[in-house]
């Protein structure tokens, strides 16, 4: 196993470093730079900022720079920013979000099993249709209607919830239910599926020839079997809401991390592309081996090395 | 046998009562007595340094924050703050600021060395300052930034404790209004000196202005409070300004319609006119014009009839009326209204340059070979898929088609990639904004002139270079103005660029805010003389 988790860390770096060259180098490729604007500046103003930033390096000495900020995972300060530091961006992001993302995953799980549970024991019956006609609206309605919807009808029209920003758990209510429609609607539809292909297999017989309850057929030995796709989906789902959405985070006013992964490159803010870049495949890459872990834990069969 | 009906109704049950615990606090907004606005300012200011803060955002933070030798009132006027009074020379040249006992928020008193670091510090080249240029009117300003001479030779010096002594490079009108701007805002040589960092907590940041930095959560608010040692406390009526970064424009609505938020700008464009018919917003002019610039190294557009024509052909009352909203005015010229002239208005006394007229504009066409448009290639206008920049080009796109049979196609492209097209003059026609830091025609004027790093257009005329160096150096005032209007009319007639509209703010106060100054460019909020009746 130790073995195995090394050779992962290995690979893990190799992706990382792939992955800050082409940022880098794409980065360096789209036209614009951190420091225009409508106004263009003098030349030797420009000249003068370029020079505080490094931005006149050869752009080899530019890459190791990158390089060696990365291997320290010491961003420097955001260019866009001026006042604070990459480091202290994602510091004061990334909590927030993640908290965000705690409560949206547990609404995920919690709803979207028991919705898959009701519509593969129920299929094809109105509990089913019912499960699967909700879960099709939460795929199919992008967040930010959902989001508008939530915050016109709970906020402006009953008052029952603060519209936007941060503070109490009240701020968290809307943000976390737009997020978690679409993932609940994803897990609902891998879990029906995954048991009803569990529910005919043979041990099930077995366990009902025993004179088992349903509830303890389904939730002892179908479940364990079954949720291995949803725990394949987990991995980056997880990696993906606790760095923050940007368009929830934008409508509801939320400090998270999110923002940054779109503005920055809007911004050229090449420290914090960067750094956002790397925190967010480092978070990717563990998720993915704690997924791979939880696999051998749950199912015996599975072996991740040899 | 089986279980029935597992937890998904009770769980939508908890979430539904759990909604209606909450709902039965209420916000307490309504019933405030005590003297707190809370501003959106939308979104996270880059710095609070005055050195390298730019924008609009970062400077409504800095103008409660600090202050300079002089504070713009409602009128524009500079009115005294720091400076308690100043002689000029004859020339206008020479300026002594003598200035009043002030302190800084940690007890130190604001002294005349403090200008000089700070304004020094904004022109040193390691500073790297967007706006170090903002003190190129300072003899040896520009040169110092330049790299040419040593900050000695800087026309700025302290001569004592109270006494600062200013020289400029030619008389400047508009520098007093100047040393409001927050760029020229002094800085605690002490502590900038001690600790690089000082502007970025609260803990450790020190200013001189009607409020103090309490909190800065960053990317959901700042909050200040009224500060003490500010000369004038006793005149600042506001106890806590809390400024929030809701970005999102519907948010922000929604924040203000319940009463979370006292001051909102910049509503969504589908409900500007509801707004401002049920007079929740109100209007307030900004010196900046939108135009369209021509990019005249383009064989077709180089024709000075086909610029003129495109000019003509548009309904610009339309585009405000059906599109913008804002009761934006129609700009058949380029220097905005609110600028100072000889004695009136200087767009009042140059009046309309041109005038829309469809025959017209088919006969310029004509002149130029494209009778009734025909042979007249496909050209692309560059936009920016932000606001309302695209809905305004797909109706000029419309009514070029219709009223000289003329195809545009519309290309967007993002921000600073536009930006990047404008400046290698890789474009054909591109949208265009063009707003000022200061009150006076030159900061539009001077645009244009050959080589003009913003003259986007890559038009040139030597007379109107000559007349912009008359106003540039000229000490007459009256000499001054005259020439630029000249200029404006040599600038219409060519049409390198289209004017379209010149700007308005749409801004939403709750009745109860009073006191918040508006100034003309910028369109920032001045909470310093802002106070709450009921």
């Amino acid at each position: 196993m130790a073995a195995y988790i090394l050779r992962r860390f290995g690979t893990m770096l190799l992706s990382l470093f792939f992955i800050i060259s082409l940022t880098f180098f794409m980065m360096k490729v789209i036209p614009g730079g951190p420091f225009s604007s409508e106004k263009r500046l003098p030349p030797e103003i420009e000249e003068n900022i370029n020079k505080k930033y490094h931005l006149n390096d050869p752009w080899y000495v530019q890459y190791k720079d990158y390089l060696i900020r990365t291997v320290k995972l010491d961003f420097g300060p955001s260019f866009k920013y001026k006042s604070r530091t990459v480091n202290e961006i994602i510091a004061d992001g990334f909590p927030v979000s993640a908290k965000l993302g705690s409560t949206v995953i547990l609404i995920t799980l919690v709803v979207g099993i028991n919705l898959g549970i009701v519509s593969a024991m129920k299929q094809n019956q109105t509990q089913d249709y019912f499960a699967m006609f909700l879960s099709t609206i939460g795929f199919s309605t992008p967040n930010f209607i959902i989001a508008y919807l939530l915050m016109y009808i709970f906020a402006y029209k009953l008052k029952l919830v603060p519209p936007a920003m941060w503070g109490t758990w009240k701020h968290m209510i809307l943000p976390a239910i737009s997020l978690a429609i679409l993932p609940t609607a994803v897990v609902a539809r891998l879990m029906r599926s995954s048991l009803i292909e569990e529910l005919q297999q043979d041990y099930m017989l077995t366990a009902k020839a025993k004179g088992l309850m349903e509830r303890q057929i389904i939730y002892r030995h179908a479940l364990r079997n079954a949720i291995i796709p949803v725990i394949t989906y987990l991995g980056p789902l997880i990696a993906t809401i606790f760095t923050g959405s940007f368009i929830i985070e934008h409508i509801f006013a939320i400090p998270g991390l999110g923002k940054y992964f779109v503005s920055a490159i809007q911004n050229r803010d090449y420290t914090l592309i960067l750094g956002t870049t790397v925190f967010y495949s480092l978070i990717l890459m563990l998720m993915n081996l704690i997924v791979d872990i939880l696999y051998t834990l749950i199912d015996p069969r599975v072996k991740l090395y040899k | 046998m089986p279980q029935k009906k597992p937890s998904i109704l009770f769980l939508i049950t908890l979430i539904v009562i759990g909604l209606f615990i909450i709902g039965c606090n209420k916000s307490s907004v309504d019933e405030k007595k005590i003297q707190q606005i809370t501003y959106n300012l939308g979104t996270e200011p880059e710095t609070l340094d005055p050195a390298t803060a730019t924008g609009r955002i970062e400077a409504t933070v800095q103008m409660a924050l600090f202050e300079g030798l002089t504070r713009l009132d409602e009128n524009n006027k500079p009115v005294p703050g720091i400076a308690k009074d100043w002689k000029v020379n004859k020339e206008g040249t020479n300026y002594i600021f003598c200035l009043r006992d002030a302190k800084w928020t940690n007890g130190d008193l604001v002294t005349a060395y403090d200008f000089e670091y700070a304004w020094k510090r904004l022109l040193n080249p390691d500073t790297g300052a967007n706006y170090a240029y903002q003190l190129w009117f300072l003899k040896n300003g520009e040169e110092y930034t330049k790299g040419k001479v040593s900050a000695d030779e800087v026309g700025v010096k302290a001569l004592d404790e109270k006494t600062l002594e200013v020289e400029l490079k030619v008389a400047t009108p508009h520098f007093l209004s100047l040393t409001a701007f927050p760029s020229l805002y002094p800085v605690n040589k002490n502590i900038v000196e001690s600790n690089p960092n000082w502007h970025t907590k609260p803990e450790t940041f020190v200013g001189n202005g009607p409020f103090k930095l309490v909190q800065w959560e960053h990317n959901q608010q700042i909050v200040l409070a009224k500060n003490p040692t500010y000369w004038a406390n006793e005149d600042v009526k506001l106890d806590k300004l809390i400024m929030t970064m809701i970005g999102e424009q519907n948010t922000e609505l929604t924040m203000f319609e319940t009463n979370q938020i006292d001051i909102a700008e910049d509503p969504p464009l589908s409900e500007i006119r509801r707004l401002l018919d049920e007079g929740t917003a109100s209007l307030h002019p900004e010196i900046s014009t939108y135009f369209y610039s021509f990019n005249t190294d383009n064989p077709v557009l180089g024709d000075k009839n086909v610029r003129r024509a495109l000019s003509m052909a548009i309904d610009r009352q339309s585009l405000i009326d059906n599109i913008a909203q804002a009761s934006q005015k129609p700009a058949l010229a380029f220097v905005p209204y609110g600028i100072p002239g000889k004695g009136k208005d200087f767009r009042e006394e140059g009046g309309n340059y041109f005038e829309e007229n469809v025959e017209k504009a088919r006969e310029l066409l004509a002149l130029a070979g494209y009778p009734n448009g025909e042979d007249f290639p496909v050209l692309e206008l560059l936009c920016v898929a932000r606001g309302n920049h695209q809905r305004i080009a797909e109706a000029i796109q419309e009514m070029w088609l219709k009223n000289l049979n003329i195809r545009v196609k519309i290309t967007n492209q993002e921000w600073k990639v536009y930006l990047q097209s404008l400046i290698e003059g890789n474009y054909q026609i591109a949208i265009a904004v063009w707003g000022t830091d200061y009150i006076d025609a030159l900061s539009f004027m001077d645009v244009f002139i050959s080589d003009g790093s913003n003259n986007v257009a890559n038009w040139s005329n030597k007379e109107y270079d000559r007349l912009i160096e008359i106003a540039q150096t000229n000490d007459d005032p009256k000499a001054r103005i005259e020439a630029m209007h000249d200029a404006e009319k040599i600038l219409i007639d060519e049409m390198p660029i289209m004017p379209i509209y010149f700007f308005t703010n749409v801004n939403m106060y709750k009745p109860w805010v009073k006191g918040v100054i508006v100034p003309v460019i910028g369109g920032f909020q001045e909470f310093r003389w802002a106070y709450i009746s009921k």
